[in-house]
C-alpha cells in the first residue's frame, strides 16, 4: 500500500514536469472540501471585496484564533481555484504593500454551492444533537 | 507602480521568494509580506514570523505554477521543429539556397578527400591474419648516400634468420620487386612489372586464386600467377593455366594460377606474381641475395606471428641480428631493422623503395586539413548568413518564447534547421560524387599511384557510419552559435523588433566570420597563382639544350647503331644521338666522385649518361673546353669524360679550359680524365638543384635515341620512324614520344600541375563560397537599409556616394582580411617554393593577381546589390503599402 503511494507520488512529480500526458495519472476522487478548504472558503465569501492572502489569514486568524502560515493560506486559495470553487484577479495596491498589487479571491457559484452543502450536513447532524440543558440563571 | 525601497522585510527573504517562488505569484507574495510586517509591526517576534510566513510560501509554491513544458527532444517538439524548419526554408529560399549551394560543394570534395584516405586506412584489413602479419624495413646508409634512409625493404636473407632464430613467427614470405620486362606469348609482347614471391604468398595473405591451386602456384622455378586484368590481355578467351610465356632477357615461365580480383585493396602491385624460386634457380642471382647489401633494395621481408606474440619482443629478437648477420661493408651499414604491422604500411612514415601505391601519413594529413579548411569555410558562411538575418526571425522567437518555449527548445529548433540543411546539403553532395570521383581519380597523384577511389559503397556499412557522423559535425559546427544566438533574445526586445539590429556580439562575430573567410580564401589563390606560375616555370622551363623536334626513341634490346642507320635513311630525319637515360625526366643513374686522394666525406655525388658522340650536336649543347668523344674510341678513351660546368666546381678542378686534361676519380677507384667541358643544362627536373654530370662515350649502353626532324614535319618524321622501326622486325611496337610531350608529362611537372589543379579548385570554392556568404548578407543589409536609402536619395544622395555608402563596411572588412593573410600566404608560397632548386619568386604582381581576382568577384557580389537598391525608385520605398 504505501510502495503504491510512493509510485504514484513519483509520477505526479513526472508528470508535473512534463513528461508523461496528464491522460496516465491516477484518477482524483470527486472534489470535497477539507477543514482549512472549508474555514478558507468560508472567509473568502465572508470577505466579500476583498479575500487576499493577508486579509483571509488575518480574519481566520481573528474568527478562529488559529495560527495558519500564511503559506497554508495561499496553498489553499490556489487550490480552491483549482478545484473551481474560486476565481481571482490582480486587484488594487496599496502602500502598505510597498505598491505591489493583491489578487483579489471571489467565491464561484460552485464554491458557493460547496460552502451550502457543506454547512447541510452539519445542520442534518446538529438536528440529531440532544438539547442542552437551559440555563436558567439570569445575571 | 513604484516600489519604495524602505522595505524593512529581511532581504535574504525576499531574495529567497523572487528565486524560488514561479515569477507569476512573486508580486502577490511579496505585497502579502509587507503588508502582513507593517500589520505585526509593533507585536513580540514580528521578526521571526515573517520569516515563518516567508518560509511557508516557498515551502508550498515552489515553482508550483510552472506550466509543465514539453521534453525538448519529445516526438512532438520533433515533429515541430521538422515542420517549422521546412517552413523557414522555402519562405527564405534564397537564404537556404545559398547556404546549400555552398555547403554540399564544400561536403563533396570534403568527403571525397576523407573517402580517399578512408580507403588508404583500410588497406589490407581484409586478410585472415591481417593482425598477425608484420614487414620488416630498414635503416640503412648506402654508400651511394650521405645519409641513413628508411627503406620499405630489408636483407633478403633477413626472412630465414626470422624463421630460424626468432621464436613467435609462424610463417615468413619473402616478396622481391624488380620483376620486370617485356612478357612475351605468341605475337602478344607487353611491358610487365611485378613481384616474385615464397608459395607461402597465398598462405600468410588472403588473395584468392580463381585458377589455379593456391598451394602449389608459386612452388616451383618458372611459375608465375598472373591478374585477371593481365590473363585477359595475353589471353582473351582462352584458359591461361599451364600456358608458357617467355620473358626477353629472362626465362620462360609457366602460368599456375590466375588471381580472383584485379582490386584487392593492398599496398601490393598484383599485376605479375613469379615465383621465387625462379629467382633462386639462376646462380648469380641466388649469391646477390645472399649479399644483404646488395639484396636490401628491393627485397621485403613479411612474417605471420604466432597468435598471442608481442610485436615488441620480435622487434628486440630483430634488433639482435643486425651485429652478428649484417655487419658493415664498406660505406653499407644497416641501423636497424623495425618490425611493422602490415596496416600500418598505408598512412605510415614514408620511406624509399616503398612497395607501390601508398600514402604517406603526412599526405593524408595535408589533404585533411584542406577538407578541415574547406568545410569550415562554408559553416562560417551558415554563421554569418543565419545570424546576419536573426532580425527577421528575431519576432520569431519573442512570440515562441511568450507561448512558453524555453532556451532549449528555441536553440533545438534551429540546430534541428541546420541539421535539415547539411542532410539536404550532404544528400546534394552523395550526388556530386559522381562527377567529382573520376575528375579527382585523374589526377595523378591518384592514377598513378593505382589509389583510385571506388565509388563501388555496396555492402560498405562503415561508410554510412562515415556520412551520418559527417553530416552530424557539419551541422553542429554551423548550428551551435547560431542557435546559441538566436535563443538569447528577450521576449520583449525580440518582438520589438530590437534584437539583433544593434551592434552586439552578433554583429562582432559575424565581421570576424567575414574576414576569416576572406583571409583562407585569398590565401589558397595567392598559393594557387603561385603554384600556376611555378607549374608553368616547370613545363616551358629552358632545360638549356634543344627539345623541339626532338622525338625520342626507347631502344629496348635493339643495338643502337642498328636503328641510327635505318632512321637516317628517311628525309625528314636531320640528326641522330643515343643516351642511356633521357635527361630531365626523372631517372638518373648515380655514380660518387671525388678527386684523388680525398676522404670518403669529400665524395660528391654526381649523374652519369653514356652517350654517342652525336648527343652535344643533336641536343644544341655548348663545348666550353676541350674536345667531343670520338667514335674512333682506343682503349685510353673509353676512361675519358664529358663533364659539366658544376662538376668542376664542386671537385675544385679550376676553369674549363685549366680542367681539360686532369684526372678525377669516378665511381669506387676509376680514374678518369677530362676531355671536354659542358656548359651547364638542366639534366634533372627543375625541382632539383644542378648536379655534376659525367658523359661516358658508351654505344652499346645506350637505351634510347634521339631523333631530330625537320621544322615542321613531326607528322611525317615519326611516321618515318615507326616505319623504322617495324622493318628491323621488333615484336615490340615503337615506343616514342616528342621530347617537349615527356617533359610536359614528367611525374614532377605532372605532381605539381595537379597539386595547382586541386588547391587551385579548391581556392575557387572557397571563393565563390565566401562572395555566397557576402551576397547574402549585403542583401540582407541593402534590404534592411531601403528607407534609409531612399531618403537620402529624396535628399540629393547620387547613385556612387550610395554605393560607396553601402559598400564601406565589407571594403574595410577585405581590407582586414587582406592585411591579415597576405603576410601568411607569403610565407606559405614561400615554404613550397623551397621544394624547387629553380622557382619563381612571387612578387608583388602574384599577390596584386590574387587580390584583383577576388576583389573583382568580391565587387560584383557587393554591387550587385547595392547598385539595385541605389537605383531603385525611392517613391516605391517611400510608400506605404
Amino acid at each position: 500500500m504505501a510502495r503504491t503511494l510512493i509510485c504514484c507520488n513519483f509520477v505526479k512529480v513526472i508528470a508535473v514536469r512534463g513528461h508523461i500526458p496528464s491522460r496516465f495519472l491516477p484518477m482524483s476522487a470527486p472534489e470535497q472540501l477539507g477543514n482549512l478548504e472549508e474555514l478558507v472558503l468560508l472567509t473568502v465569501c465572508a470577505l466579500g471585496t476583498d479575500a487576499y492572502g493577508v486579509s483571509v489569514h488575518q480574519h481566520l486568524a481573528e474568527v478562529s484564533g488559529r495560527a495558519v502560515s500564511l503559506g497554508a493560506i495561499h496553498t489553499t486559495l490556489y487550490r480552491l481555484q483549482d478545484k473551481g470553487f474560486l476565481e481571482s484577479e490582480m486587484g488594487g495596491s496599496s502602500p502598505t504593500r510597498g505598491g505591489r498589487r493583491k489578487r483579489l479571491f471571489r467565491a464561484t457559484g460552485a464554491g458557493l454551492d460547496a460552502v451550502r452543502a457543506a454547512r447541510a450536513v452539519r445542520d442534518r447532524l446538529w438536528e440529531g444533537m440532544p438539547s442542552p440543558q437551559p440555563n436558567l440563571r439570569f445575571s | 507602480m513604484t516600489h519604495p525601497e524602505h522595505s524593512s522585510l529581511p532581504r535574504l527573504l525576499v531574495w529567497l521568494v523572487a528565486r524560488f517562488c514561479h515569477e507569476a505569484v512573486v508580486e502577490e507574495f511579496r505585497g502579502d509580506l509587507e503588508e502582513l510586517h507593517v500589520i505585526r509591526a509593533d507585536q513580540p517576534m514580528a521578526r521571526l514570523r515573517i520569516w515563518f510566513d516567508g518560509l511557508s510560501l516557498l515551502r508550498f509554491h515552489f515553482r508550483r505554477h510552472r506550466r509543465p513544458s514539453s521534453f525538448f527532444l519529445s516526438p512532438a517538439m520533433l515533429r515541430n521543429y521538422f515542420f517549422v524548419a521546412i517552413r523557414s526554408l522555402k519562405r527564405h529560399a534564397a537564404f537556404a539556397s545559398i547556404n546549400i549551394v555552398g555547403l554540399s560543394l564544400s561536403m563533396a570534395v570534403a568527403l571525397i578527400l576523407i573517402l580517399f584516405i578512408r580507403q588508404a586506412d583500410q588497406k589490407d584489413e581484409f586478410h585472415a591474419n591481417a593482425d598477425r602479419i608484420v614487414r620488416v624495413y630498414s635503416d640503412f646508409k648506402s654508400s651511394f648516400n650521405r645519409n641513413n634512409a628508411l627503406y620499405g625493404t630489408s636483407p633478403a636473407s633477413l626472412a630465414d634468420l626470422m624463421a630460424s632464430d626468432v621464436p613467435g613467427v609462424e610463417e615468413v614470405v619473402h616478396v622481391r620487386s624488380g620483376f620486370q620486362g617485356t612478357l612475351q606469348y605468341g605475337d602478344t609482347g607487353l611491358p610487365l612489372r611485378g613481384l616474385w614471391a615464397d608459395p607461402a604468398f597465398f598462405e600468410v595473405f588472403s588473395f584468392d586464386l580463381k585458377a589455379g591451386d593456391p598451394a602449389t602456384a608459386l612452388s616451383e622455378p618458372g611459375s608465375i600467377v598472373l591478374s585477371p586484368a593481365e590473363a585477359e590481355k595475353f589471353f582473351g578467351d582462352e584458359d591461361p593455366i599451364g600456358q608458357t610465356m617467355s620473358v626477353v632477357g629472362d626465362r620462360e615461365y609457366t602460368v599456375t594460377g590466375v588471381l580472383a580480383r584485379d582490386d584487392y585493396p593492398t599496398v601490393f602491385p598484383l599485376t605479375a606474381i613469379a615465383s621465387y624460386a625462379s629467382l633462386l634457380s639462376d646462380a648469380s642471382q641466388q649469391e646477390m641475395l645472399g649479399l644483404w647489401y646488395a639484396s636490401i633494395y628491393r627485397s621485403y621481408t613479411f612474417a605471420l606471428l604466432e597468435p598471442g606474440t608481442r610485436v615488441d619482443d620480435v622487434q628486440a629478437r630483430v634488433r639482435g641480428l643486425i651485429p652478428t648477420h649484417f655487419s658493415s661493408f664498406e660505406n653499407n651499414r644497416l641501423h636497424d631493422l623495425v618490425v611493422q604491422p602490415l596496416g600500418d604500411i598505408s598512412l605510415g612514415v614514408e620511406m624509399g623503395n616503398e612497395l607501390g601505391s601508398n600514402l604517406p601519413g603526412s599526405a593524408a594529413w595535408f589533404l585533411l586539413t584542406l577538407a578541415a579548411i574547406i568545410l569550415l569555410t562554408a559553416c562560417f558562411n551558415y554563421v554569418g548568413l543565419t545570424v546576419s538575418r536573426s532580425l527577421g526571425r528575431s519576432r520569431e522567437v519573442g512570440v515562441r518564447k511568450v507561448f512558453g518555449a524555453e532556451r532549449t527548445h528555441i536553440s533545438s529548433q534551429f540546430l534541428f534547421e541546420t541539421v535539415l540543411v547539411a542532410v539536404l546539403s550532404v544528400s546534394i553532395a552523395v550526388l556530386l560524387l559522381k562527377w567529382l570521383v573520376p575528375a579527382f581519380n585523374a589526377f595523378s597523384f591518384v592514377s598513378q599511384t593505382g589509389m583510385l577511389l571506388n565509388l563501388d559503397w555496396s555492402g560498405d556499412m562503415g561508410l554510412y557510419g562515415v556520412f551520418i557522423g559527417f553530416t552530424l559535425v557539419v551541422a553542429l559546427t554551423a548550428g551551435f552559435y547560431p542557435a546559441l544566438f538566436l535563443s538569447r533574445f528577450r521576449p520583449a526586445d525580440a518582438v520589438k523588433g530590437m534584437a539583433g539590429i544593434s551592434g552586439g556580439s552578433g554583429s562582432r562575430m559575424r565581421k570576424g566570420l567575414v574576414v576569416v573567410q576572406f583571409a583562407i580564401s585569398l590565401i589558397f589563390l595567392i598559393t594557387a597563382v603561385v603554384m600556376v606560375r611555378q607549374a608553368r616555370f616547370m613545363q616551358q622551363g629552358d632545360y638549356g639544350f634543344r627539345t623541339e623536334g626532338i622525338v625520342n626513341v626507347r631502344l629496348f634490346d635493339v643495338p643502337y647503331e642498328r636503328f641510327r642507320d635505318r632512321v637516317s635513311q628517311s628525309a625528314h630525319v636531320e640528326g641522330v644521338s643515343g643516351m642511356s637515360i633521357i635527361p630531365a625526366l626523372g631517372s638518373r643513374s648515380d655514380i660518387w666522385v671525388s678527386v684523388p686522394g680525398a676522404s670518403d666525406d669529400d665524395n660528391v655525388k654526381g649523374y652519369r649518361f653514356a652517350i654517342d658522340g652525336q648527343l652535344i650536336d643533336n641536343l644544341g649543347l655548348t663545348l666550353l673546353a676541350g674536345s667531343n668523344l670520338t667514335e674512333a674510341a682506343t682503349f685510353e678513351e673509353t676512361q675519358r669524360v664529358i663533364v659539366n660546368e658544376t662538376l668542376l666546381e664542386r671537385l675544385g678542378l679550376g676553369s674549363p679550359v685549366e680542367a681539360v686534361g686532369e684526372v678525377f676519380i669516378a665511381g669506387d677507384t676509376t680514374r678518369v680524365t677530362i676531355a671536354g667541358v659542358l656548359q651547364d643544362f638542366h639534366a634533372d627536373d627543375l625541382s632539383n638543384e644542378m648536379s655534376p654530370y659525367l658523359f661516358f662515350y658508351q654505344p652499346d649502353m645506350l637505351g634510347w635515341a634521339n631523333v631530330r626532324l625537320a621544322p615542321g614535319q613531326m607528322e611525317a618524321g615519326m611516321a618515318d620512324i615507326r616505319d623504322a622501326w617495324m622493318a628491323m622486325g621488333h615484336p615490340r611496337s615503337v615506343d616514342m614520344e616528342a621530347f617537349d610531350t615527356q617533359l610536359e608529362q614528367n611525374f614532377v611537372n605532372l605532381m605539381t600541375r595537379d597539386m595547382y589543379r586541386l588547391i587551385g579548385f579548391i581556392a575557387f570554392l572557397a571563393v565563390t563560397i565566401a562572395c555566397l556568404g557576402l551576397l547574402g548578407i549585403a542583401s540582407f543589409n541593402v534590404e534592411n537599409r531601403t528607407r534609409e536609402i531612399s531618403i537620402r536619395k529624396v535628399l540629393g544622395a547620387d547613385v556612387r556616394t550610395l554605393v560607396l555608402l553601402l559598400s564601406r563596411e565589407f571594403m574595410i572588412l577585405i581590407g582586414i582580411a587582406t592585411v591579415v593573410s597576405m603576410p601568411m600566404a607569403w610565407i606559405l608560397a614561400n615554404t613550397w617554393l623551397q621544394g624547387f632548386a629553380y622557382r619563381i619568386s612571387p612578387g608583388p604582381g602574384t599577390l596584386g593577381l590574387a587580390l584583383f581576382i577576388l576583389l573583382t568577384i568580391a565587387a560584383t557580389a557587393i554591387g550587385s546589390q547595392t547598385m539595385k537598391a541605389a537605383l531603385a525608385n525611392p517613391i516605391d520605398n517611400l510608400h506605404e503599402n
